[in-house]
């Protein structure tokens, strides 16, 4: 061992700091892995964290930096450091739950290890599209979950204000995630209307067993949503347009005269047509039922009453006003929840809980 | 099973066909008291009444319409001793409505007594006009027409110089229903070439379907 460490500093004083800054992050790895196959592991431990530890643009890429941590568990493990190895896989596992090691590669009490770090870590992952247009009644957007190991999760998109998330919009999901998981979201809130233009994000929650968060990842989500303009609301029928529905009381006069008219004619017919005969009594019933009529005409006339033409004319004019209002509403409702809905979404980031 | 059957499709025609039919036809059945007054140049005045049955009907087309009337009843003297005698009359007119409230009407006239000396018959073409209005709204209505005679005729006895006469009265339509009730003064006189007059003077009443 103390032969290693002091190959390791020979190394490190001959490649000199500038040198190792010089290096990129990739051949710093590929040193780590080639001083993990050559049984040097303190040295690979340098080169694989200062190979992590490149800041951007040198930085390693996702997968080259999941190999490395994998090579740094390992290494850890055959230094004996058993818990940092641990420590160093579940930080693999959140970073990139669907990473498995290979089996050809690393010894079965690595992987073993591993797969024991992996059960015991609660991590999900997140794959969205960049770019999502929901035009159409079929269009969806596909969110891909990945699960470490077999645990409840929620996915839940909410308005995203000022960098907080605002209220829920939508909950995609609820349930167990185990190897991975593809949910559908059509753009719509819970009522089925497409989402407003704006800044959303979309979190997948893993849950502890206490049903508590353990960590979340947060996709921002972008949401620009064109909708078809409404149709406005028809006016309902103007006054003008109505007829009066009721009787203004005046009048009647008319049945009064034609009471009494025929009430004369009935009198004086004889008188008229046989002056010299004797007429009938009859005719006194007659001029009194003419009279009484015309009288109650005459009053009926001048107490106010419905015009049952005008009354179904107005029924008419607003049940057609109504059907109308109603096909607007409908065409309105129809349009509400027609929308082109483009999403846009950024990477991912992992939240850990405290 | 069968006059069932035929009942039943009897009912599901018949409802519609009313209605279409209540629009163009009307029909009722009259009856009323009468008296008739005779007043002769030479001879006795009579003085008869009594009690006559009948009915009357119309067919309707836009303006044009086609009325008819038949009644008959006996009539016995009220004082002294005039022979008792059956009298039937009927008319057939066909009349022309310009404007609601207003008809024209022209047609046959025919009046029989009918007695046991023989019959006598009074024949003649007539020509009047009919007014009408309402008294209480819709349902109940007024009408006064007057008529008199183109020609007139007689079989027996002196000729008739001409009819004229005229009628007042009252129709009630219940609202909902195509039925109606009406009261009716009707009076004519019939005055011969040599001076004499025959009035024949009455109440009717009759109830009837259709005409709305």
């Amino acid at each position: 061992m103390a032969r290693r460490l002091a190959g390791l500093f020979v190394a490190l004083v001959l490649a000199g700091p500038a040198t190792a800054r010089a290096q990129s992050a990739a051949d710093l790895l590929a040193r780590g892995i080639r001083a993990t196959h050559d049984l040097e592991f303190d040295s690979a431990a340098v080169w694989l964290r200062r190979a992590m530890s490149r800041p951007a643009p040198a930085a390693l890429s996702d997968a080259d930096r999941s190999r490395a941590m994998m090579y740094l568990g390992a290494t850890e493990f055959f230094r004996d450091r058993r818990d940092s190895a641990t420590a160093v896989f579940r930080r693999l596992i959140v970073a990139d739950p669907r990473f498995r090691p290979d089996l050809l590669v690393f010894p079965p009490e690595v992987t073993t290890l591993f797969n024991e770090a992996r059960l015991g870590t609660r991590a999900a992952a997140a794959a969205v599209p960049a770019r999502t247009d929901i035009a159409g009644p079929g269009d969806r957007l596909v969110i891909r979950l990945y699960g470490s190991s077999i645990h409840d999760v929620t996915a839940v998109v909410s308005r995203y204000f000022g960098g907080t998330a605002g209220v829920a919009v939508r909950t995609l999901y609820s349930g167990a995630l185990g190897d991975s998981l593809e949910v559908l979201w059509d753009g719509r809130d819970s009522s089925g209307i497409p989402a407003d233009s704006g800044n959303y994000i979309l979190r997948v929650a893993s849950l502890g067993q206490d049903r508590r968060v353990v960590r979340t990842v947060e996709i921002p989500l972008a949401i620009s949503s064109i909708r078809r303009d409404t149709v406005p609301w028809p006016l309902p029928p103007a006054d003008s347009l109505l007829r009066p529905e009721r009787t203004t009381g005046g009048g009647g006069t008319r049945s009064l005269v034609m009471g009494l008219v025929t009430a004369g004619a009935a009198i004086a017919l004889p008188a008229m047509v046989a002056p010299d005969a004797s007429a009938s009594a009859g005719r006194y019933l007659v001029a009194g039922t003419a009279t009484v009529a015309g009288i109650i005409g005459m009053l009926r006339a001048r107490s106010p009453r419905p015009i049952p033409e005008n009354v179904a004319a107005n029924q008419q004019l607003r049940a057609t006003w109504q059907r109308q209002a109603d096909q607007v509403r409908a065409d309105n409702e129809a349009r509400r929840r027609e929308a082109r809905v483009t999403i846009v979404a950024s990477p991912a980031r992992v939240v850990e809980s405290r | 099973m069968i006059a069932a059957r035929l009942a039943l499709a009897g009912l599901l025609v018949a409802a519609p066909l009313q209605a279409q039919l209540t629009r163009y036809l009307s029909a009722g059945l009259d009856a009323g008291s009468v008296k008739l007054q005779t007043a002769p140049i030479s001879g006795t005045a009579e003085v008869l009444s009594g009690v006559v049955i009948g009915g009357s009907g119309s067919l309707s087309f836009r303006i044009v319409s086609l009325h008819g009337s038949y009644s008959e009843g006996n009539l016995t003297a009220d004082s002294g001793n005039a022979a008792s005698r059956d009298l039937v009359d009927g008319t057939l007119m066909l009349a022309i409505r310009p404007v609601r409230w207003l008809a024209l009407r022209a047609g046959k006239h025919l009046r029989s007594y009918i007695g046991t000396s023989g019959t006598r018959r009074l024949e003649t073409w007539e020509a009047g006009l009919r007014v009408e209005g309402p008294l209480v709204g819709d349902q109940v209505r007024a009408h006064v027409d007057a008529f008199r005679s183109l020609s007139a005729s007689v079989n027996v006895g002196a000729a008739l110089s001409h009819l004229q006469g005229g009628s007042a009265g009252v129709t009630f339509h219940l609202p909902r229903a195509p039925v109606w009730g009406r009261i009716t003064y009707r009076i004519d006189q019939a005055e011969t070439t040599d001076g004499g007059t025959e009035t024949l003077d009455g109440i009717i009443l009759a109830i009837g379907f259709g005409g709305r």
